[in-house]
């Protein structure tokens, strides 16, 4: 085991590929600002679907960051430096969650608040539209503690994120990888019960609360579920930018490749079967406190959104994805992640932006100029950290994995 | 098999002190045109496996077969059970083909039953097991292959063997000892 101090890598894609995200935030952002100076309502319903949207990124990155100090495998270790890079984009996230925030305070000072429990003309006993279920929950859902809890959701991600990144830098430098190692994987395994929840409970609040009345149990394990699958197209598609690297060409062989296929097929079935089982036990029920979130998500065009996830979520991505031999060619693998990718930013509009339109016809063009601005926030990020270290982990124990894997030719 | 009617021995039996020994010899093997061989391992070695790995087991195509026969099964069985057999009011949920949400988890579990037992089921027949001998056995030290020994095997049937030529080749390899086995 070497103990050499490795220097900051030279990729000209990772250039380009920050090159990218600094022009799409920069035309992304001016976009927003010109829709904020325009309609402020749709800027801010717009930016929550966009920082949503985004969100699942760096949280995806952060999750399978702390999986895989807990699994250990040649996939965890081929992709860790991508992961670290994605999940310290969490930092930044945090400011950028500010304008969620003053739309929870109504600092924009809209008639009917975007977030209903924010409505004193709803949440005031006596009021004109005093409705007791939305303001039972006002001791939850009040704006100082949907801030406070942002506040405690962020600085809990990027606590984990920035230690995670800064033990396994450190095996780089010399110190003791296997003690560093196992440092990681004891704060992994409580970080991913604390992600769990906090994941969860962030959705509940920016997502779920958008509409008061409407509940659901698995509402965060779906977003979880979609953050997994973002991020691991997102690592399939920067995995072809760097698998031409000297560094990827010596230490990485097909099967950790062949591993995060596997995994893009496991949480395809995963976001099926939770959307599924979301829907079907709601439909069975037939409660009618439960299928307004769904009537509005069949009426008005949307329906077409349903049709759209069913195949070209569920039935394509599965049926592209079966064969074993797929799922070892990188190329073949990162146009299925396109698809997928393309197909997350779909689900999402259907997720969120019903509540904002009750007709497809009403989608505003700042729905699409958020969610690009912040991924071009966030690809920049990624593609900044990533030039800040190796390529890979090589100190760590997990490599002799990778190398026994058929790598080191 | 096309040039001799009964091979009078199974194969020739090379055995290698190290993994990195058998990995590099079977790279050789399957260079010098060798096709039928078999490797016989501690532990699952991934170089080895692509090597020696027949191109298409059968095995998927019949578990896909089977998980569609399960999955339109399943669906089929409730379809004709609760629609059009013994239609009962559950609920208020229609009886007709609209029904179909509530039909999905049996549909899903059909599909996985089948496909998962005809993968395992066809796994082991189509690896001929059960089989109590095999000429591998005659092979002496072959049981250390379960603990600290790596073997590979060049079979009779491949239209590349020679007793003697083959025998050369794998002695060129760098191997513990090579061995001819009985059939």
């Amino acid at each position: 085991m070497a103990t050499t101090t490795f220097p900051q890598t030279r990729v000209p894609q990772l250039n380009r590929m920050q090159l990218l995200g600094i022009g799409a935030a920069v035309v992304g952002l001016a976009l927003l600002a010109l829709g904020f100076v325009t309609n402020t309502l749709q800027f801010a319903k717009s930016y929550i679907f966009g920082f949503y949207f985004t969100m699942a990124f760096p949280l995806g990155c952060l999750g399978f960051l702390m999986i895989q100090h807990l699994t250990g495998g040649a996939w965890g270790v081929t992709v860790r430096r991508m992961l670290e890079a994605g999940a310290l984009a969490l930092p930044i996230f945090f400011i950028l969650s500010l304008p969620v925030i003053l739309a929870a305070y109504n600092t924009f000072g809209f008639d009917h608040p975007i977030y209903h429990w924010a409505d004193p003309n709803i949440v005031t006993p006596g009021a004109p539209e005093f409705d007791p279920i939305v303001a039972h929950k006002v001791p939850w859902m009040s704006a100082p503690w949907f801030a406070g809890r942002m506040l405690i959701y962020f600085l809990l991600w990027s606590t984990i994120a920035i230690l995670l990144r800064r033990w396994s830098l450190g095996q780089d430098r010399g110190d003791d990888p296997v003690a560093a190692a196992t440092r990681m994987r004891r704060l992994s395994g409580i970080g991913v019960a604390l992600f769990v929840l906090t994941v969860t409970f962030f959705a509940f609040d920016v997502g779920m609360s958008l509409d008061a009345h409407w509940y659901s149990t698995i509402y965060g394990a779906h977003y979880m579920g979609n953050s997994g699958l973002t991020a691991l197209a997102f690592l399939i598609i920067a995995l072809t930018q760097l698998r031409r690297t000297a560094t990827f060409e010596e230490h990485v062989p097909v099967k950790p490749i062949h591993d995060l296929g596997k995994l893009m097929f496991a949480f395809t079935i995963l976001w099926t079967y939770l959307s599924f089982g979301q829907y079907v036990i709601i439909w069975s029920g037939d409660v009618a406190e439960f299928t307004p979130w769904y009537l509005r998500r069949i009426e008005g065009g949307w329906l077409f959104f349903v049709i759209a996830l069913i195949f070209v979520t569920f039935f394509v991505p599965f049926f592209l994805l079966l064969g074993r031999k797929p799922k070892r060619n990188l190329n073949y693998l990162a146009g299925v992640a396109t698809l997928i990718l393309a197909m997350r930013f779909v689900d999402m509009m259907w997720i969120i932006l019903p509540e904002f339109h009750p007709t497809v016809a009403e989608i505003s063009w700042l729905d699409f100029a958020a969610p690009l601005g912040l991924l071009g926030i966030f690809l920049a990020i990624w593609a900044w950290n990533m030039q800040r270290a190796a390529l890979l982990p090589l100190n760590d124990p997990q490599m002799e994995g990778l190398q026994a894997a058929g790598g080191h030719h | 098999m096309q040039n001799r009617a009964t091979p009078e021995i199974y194969g020739l039996m090379a055995e290698f002190r190290t993994p990195e020994a058998l990995v590099a010899a079977t790279h050789a093997a399957k260079h010098a045109g060798y096709s039928r061989m078999d490797a016989f391992t501690p532990f699952p070695i991934e170089e080895v496996i692509e090597e020696i790995a027949p191109g298409d087991t059968g095995v998927p195509r019949l578990v896909l077969i089977a998980g569609v026969i399960g999955a339109l099964s399943g669906f089929a069985l409730q379809y004709w059970g609760n629609i059009i057999d013994y239609p009962l009011n559950i609920g208020g949920r229609p009886l007709d083909i609209t029904n179909w949400p509530s039909m999905i988890p049996i549909t899903f579990e059909m599909g996985i039953l089948l496909a998962a037992f005809t993968a395992a089921i066809s796994m082991v027949v189509l690896n001929g097991l059960p089989q109590p001998y095999h000429p591998a056995f005659n092979v002496p030290r072959f049981e250390r292959a379960s603990q600290d020994a790596f073997f590979l095997c060049i079979e009779a049937t491949d239209p590349l063997f020679d007793r003697s030529q083959t025998s050369q080749f794998l002695r060129t390899l760098g191997p513990l000892q090579v061995t001819e086995v009985a059939n």
